[in-house]
């Protein structure tokens, strides 16, 4: 008889031999160690057979590897080379897959589609990061290329645009930069061959375009000379979309000529496109350097590239080392500091990457829900299929090659699953796509890309190994013969699998919870910019701009301004017009002019800080057209000149700024504090609006009159019941009367643009939202789920109860109590969770805290109704047991 | 498969299942070489040597069940096959060739 040798020896050769020798070489072993142990004991056999056992399969294991199997030719003819017989094997456990999926059809409809929401939401939002966040900018060396801000440390400004004066001196006075250029946008009329229209026109240095590294893709761009004082300004080159929309891609527009305001500009090239600064604008014409160069008005925005091996510290250092020189050396520049910022905020502003990056986290919550309801569908079928893998097991095959079937079928599963949730992904793209609120740089270009088809794949592959491996690992392997007997009837033994699907279930609703919260959270504070208090009246109000050309010399002047007053004189003669005024810039822009005050002789009334108000040349009747009060004074007529001496409305809280409880009318307000100064004298005090954005305070405002002045364009406010359609051609023929070249165009409701204003932010709430409603549905399927299969599994238990007496309803609460146990649980992990993770949403709230209890409240309470109702269904179904069929089958 | 000299340990296996009788499983030809040579032999290389033999030809195996009191799943049983034969006579009449026309012949 032959003794067994060490049997963990034998177990951990199994691990690294080769499959198809295996047996062969355990045969062998064994023999020589059975001579061993009758010539010199078990003592001595034993080390030697551990000593052989490894040896041999590491040299067995190099052998495989370096010169290919080691099976005999004839075996081999029935088995093939081993790594085909691997993929047939791997192919034959994906059919076995399908074939059990094809099975219980029902099943697997609810766990592909289980799989396919949370896959294809977290590719959707994959594709929107991906384009909006991860594509590089499309200028070489990104890395090196920086934003230059002119700061105000002491008046708590670090991120202002430069003066002329500083500018310039900052150009010849740094030393870490490659190039340094700035822009300035106009809006200008260009006449094509149809209508004239309005476009886009910025003016760039030379270095600008350099900076940026960009390569024209026909002609060139500006040299060196062209921004010299006395350079001819009238050079043109176009943006890739306007090229593309006006000439068809024309190449041969280079060195002709095209018509801006009247004059002739020559086109010397054409921009490649490039988001940002190259997109913005529709033509590029050359910023000459002006002769007088002031220093008090900061309006440059200003970008550079660094030297190449100059570091961002280092040109911090030199930059600073210029400001404090500017600052010593310029009254004008007193206090000056100067900023260098990345270019990461062209990529995306900071708010819409952390929206995004909370809608990363969000859809990673979600994958994760669709992963534990899969995992706690595939561990109740596990249970109900024990007597399957038991038979597998008594049938000789290895445990693993039990959790490698379990594995290809959640494979299969999860296969589908990207399939199906990819397919969702192309849909919600497209909506996504036609949702674009503006605002969200790239939103237009995302698709579901290779990445994207990557990463799902990942995904899924991820998922369907987690969540098949639970069940798997969980399969009755090691007491086969008490599985077998039992099969599908054992309930004590699947205890713990009970327990941990309980698990499972509690954080599927804590996962869901923090993404309720946090839709919760955005909804209301959506909820509250919208009834935030404006100060100022949307309803049946319109804006249209007016291209009145810019008007260079006096003459042309008096004779533009007089249009703008014959215009408006016949609009509010038209009876269906209530009102109508012209502002310079619209309102919700996000930003806008603005300037320091304070109050003319007394430099403290406002402490050592210089308010900051933004200011807006508007004609009479503006604030009437807008629904604000005229509070005190009046409104401006058209002897109020725009220009010294300086008459000026400011808004109440300027007013009440400068001078609490007195009347500001007749009072000397200055104007643009600590940029050059000028006063002004207010003549009327108006209500507050939030003039730059619903989420900012009303805004301190200073107006001032038209009068005496043209406005490039214009933007025309109509208080009128007619609506668009019929308005804006009545407003074109009004026009054309009186100069048929001057353009009308970007007509839109007031509350359109209070829409456009809150769009980013209706966006990354309805994307929120919808992810917390699809986590809640898979919440409380998995709840539900979970509870029906135990109320399967204690059929005949409830069925005894009754029998013996228990009333319907103590069986309902026995049930619920069950069902909501988890519940309650992942409740308080839940909200402990979000409270938690809430504070990294504070910036995206308005008017609430992260820690807002009602939205917690109401999600605890919107959670714990649903699963009450998602329990009550199974647990009714508990009371319906039919006594005698259920005892009888015992 | 090209033609290759036989390597040293290779001809040793190829020697000890000629003694065997011309054929033998792993154990007994493990067990050959070592009492003949004196040296521990590796179980693995002969392993892996009868089987790369039987890939060039100079063996050929087949399986059989397992003797009563055996255990295991059977032994793969090594034959030496015509070429193996003659592989080994080569290689025999080329040493005693080296060795009639070395001046040490009477070394021995």
């Amino acid at each position: 008889m032959s003794a067994q040798p060490p049997r963990l020896a034998t177990r951990l050769f199994g691990v690294f031999v080769p499959s198809d020798v295996r047996e062969e070489a355990l045969d062998d072993l064994a023999d020589l160690y059975n001579a061993r142990l009758t010539s010199m004991g078990r003592a001595a056999a034993d080390p030697w057979y551990w000593r052989q056992s490894l040896g041999f399969a590491v040299r067995l294991r190099f052998a495989h590897t370096f010169g290919g199997s080691l099976a005999s030719p004839t075996q081999r003819c029935t088995s093939g080379p081993p790594r085909e017989k691997t993929m047939r094997l791997l192919l034959a456990d994906l059919r076995h897959g399908a074939r059990s999926a094809l099975r219980s059809r029902g099943f697997a409809a609810i766990a592909v589609l289980t799989l396919a929401l949370g896959i294809g939401a977290s590719a959707s939002i994959f594709s929107v990061v991906r384009s909006v966040l991860l594509r590089p900018l499309p200028f070489p060396e990104p890395e090196r290329l920086v934003d230059v801000f002119e700061t105000r440390p002491e008046r708590n400004m670090f991120e202002i645009s430069f003066t002329y004066a500083n500018f310039y001196d900052v150009l010849e006075m740094n030393r870490s930069f490659q190039s340094l250029g700035t822009i300035r946008w106009r809006s200008m009329t260009f006449l094509g061959d149809k209508e004239p229209t309005r476009i886009s026109v910025a003016a760039t240095t030379v270095g600008f375009f350099r900076a940026l590294g960009v390569a024209p893709v026909v002609g060139r761009v500006f040299t060196d000379g062209e921004d010299k004082p006395g350079a001819d300004p009238r050079l043109a080159v176009l943006s890739h979309a306007f090229w593309t929309s006006r000439f068809g891609q024309d190449r041969a527009i280079v060195g002709r000529s095209i018509t801006l305001e009247g004059e002739a500009y020559r086109v010397i090239g054409v921009l490649p496109p490039g988001r940002p600064w190259l997109d913005a604008g529709d033509i590029f014409t050359p910023f000459i350097r002006p002769s007088q160069l002031d220093r008090t008005s900061w309006e440059l925005p200003v970008i550079g590239r660094l030297a190449p091996g100059v570091t961002l510290e280092a040109a911090r250092a030199d930059i600073q080392r210029i400001a404090t020189r500017l600052s010593e050396q310029y009254p004008d520049a007193k206090g000056m500091g100067i900023r260098l910022g990345t270019s990461d905020s062209w990529v995306a502003s900071d708010s819409l990457r952390r929206a995004l990056w909370v809608l990363v986290g969000a859809v990673g919550f979600l994958v994760l829900i669709s992963c534990v309801n899969l995992a706690n569908m595939l561990l109740a079928r596990s249970t109900t299929r024990a007597r399957e893998h038991a038979l597998r097991a008594a049938l000789g095959a290895p445990r693993a090659r039990v959790v490698q079937l379990a594995l290809a079928e959640s494979l299969v599963l999860g296969l589908l699953g990207a399939a199906v949730g990819l397919a969702l992904s192309f849909g919600v793209v497209r909506v996504l796509r036609s949702l674009n609120p503006g605002g969200i740089p790239n939103l237009a270009e995302t698709q579901v890309d290779g990445w994207v088809l990557l990463v799902t794949l990942g995904v899924a592959l991820l998922t369907s190994v987690a969540t098949g491996l639970v069940p798997a690992l969980r399969a009755p392997y090691h007491d086969v013969v008490s599985a077998l007997r039992e099969g599908e009837r054992s309930v004590a033994g699947h205890h713990r699998a009970g327990r941990l699907r309980h698990a499972l279930v509690a954080v599927e609703v804590a996962l869901s919870i923090v993404l309720l919260v946090g839709a919760g959270l955005l909804v209301r504070s959506f909820g509250r910019v919208l009834g935030v208090d404006r100060g100022f009246a949307t309803e049946n109000r319109v804006m249209v701009s007016i291209g009145f050309t810019a008007a260079p010399s006096d003459s042309q002047q008096a004779r533009a301004a007089q249009l703008l007053a014959d215009f408006l004189s016949r609009l509010r003669s038209t009876p269906q017009i209530t009102s109508a005024a012209v502002v310079h810039i619209r309102p919700l822009q996000g930003a806008g002019t603005g300037m320091g005050f304070g109050a003319a002789g007394r430099p403290d009334a406002t402490g050592k800080e210089i308010p900051w108000a933004g200011w807006r040349i508007v004609s009479n009747d503006y604030f009437k057209t807008l629904g604000l009060p005229l509070i005190a004074g009046r409104d401006f007529n058209e002897r109020d000149r725009l220009g010294e001496p300086w008459k000026v409305i400011v808004s109440k809280r300027v007013a009440e700024l400068l001078w609490p409880g007195n009347d500001a009318i007749g009072r000397r307000l200055v104007l643009w504090k600590g940029q050059g100064e000028s006063q002004g004298e207010v003549i009327g005090v108006v209500g507050d609006m939030r003039d730059w954005d619903l989420t900012d305070d009303a805004t301190y405002s200073v107006y001032f009159p038209v009068y005496g002045s043209t406005l490039s364009p214009a933007n025309l406010v109509v208080h009128t019941g007619l609506s668009m359609a019929t308005l804006v051609p009545m407003l074109r023929s009004v026009l054309a009367e009186l100069d048929p070249t001057v353009p009308v165009f970007g007509a839109t409701t007031l509350d359109e643009i209070v829409g456009d204003s809150v769009a980013a932010r209706r966006f990354t709430m309805l994307l929120l939202a919808a992810l917390a409603v699809i986590a809640l549905v898979l919440a409380l399927a998995g709840i539900y789920g979970v509870l029906s299969y135990v109320v399967s599994r204690r059929r005949s238990e409830m069925g005894l109860r009754i029998a013996l007496g228990a009333s319907g309803r103590s069986v309902l609460r026995l049930v619920m109590l069950q069902g909501m146990r988890p519940v309650v649980m992942g409740l308080v992990v839940g909200i402990a969770g979000a409270l938690a993770l809430s504070r990294f949403m504070t910036s995206l709230l308005f008017g609430l805290t992260p820690a807002d209890w009602p939205t917690y409240a109401a999600v605890a309470a919107l959670l714990a109704g649903a699963a009450v109702l998602a329990c009550y269904v199974p647990a009714r179904d508990a009371l319906r047991v039919d006594v005698t069929a259920t005892l009888r089958d015992e | 498969m090209p033609q290759r000299a036989l390597g040293e340990f290779e001809h040793y296996v190829l020697l000890a299942l000629l003694s065997l009788g011309g054929r033998g499983h792993g154990a007994p030809v493990v067990e050959a070489l070592q009492s003949t040579t004196g040296r521990a032999v590796s179980p693995a290389a002969v392993f892996i040597a009868l089987r790369r033999l039987e890939q060039r030809g100079l063996t050929r195996s087949s399986k059989r069940d397992p003797r009563p009191g055996e255990g295991g799943r059977g032994r793969r049983v090594f034959q030496l096959t015509p070429v193996g034969m003659a592989k080994l006579r080569d290689a025999r009449r080329t040493l005693e060739r080296l060795w009639s026309s070395s001046p040490a012949s009477d070394l021995t």
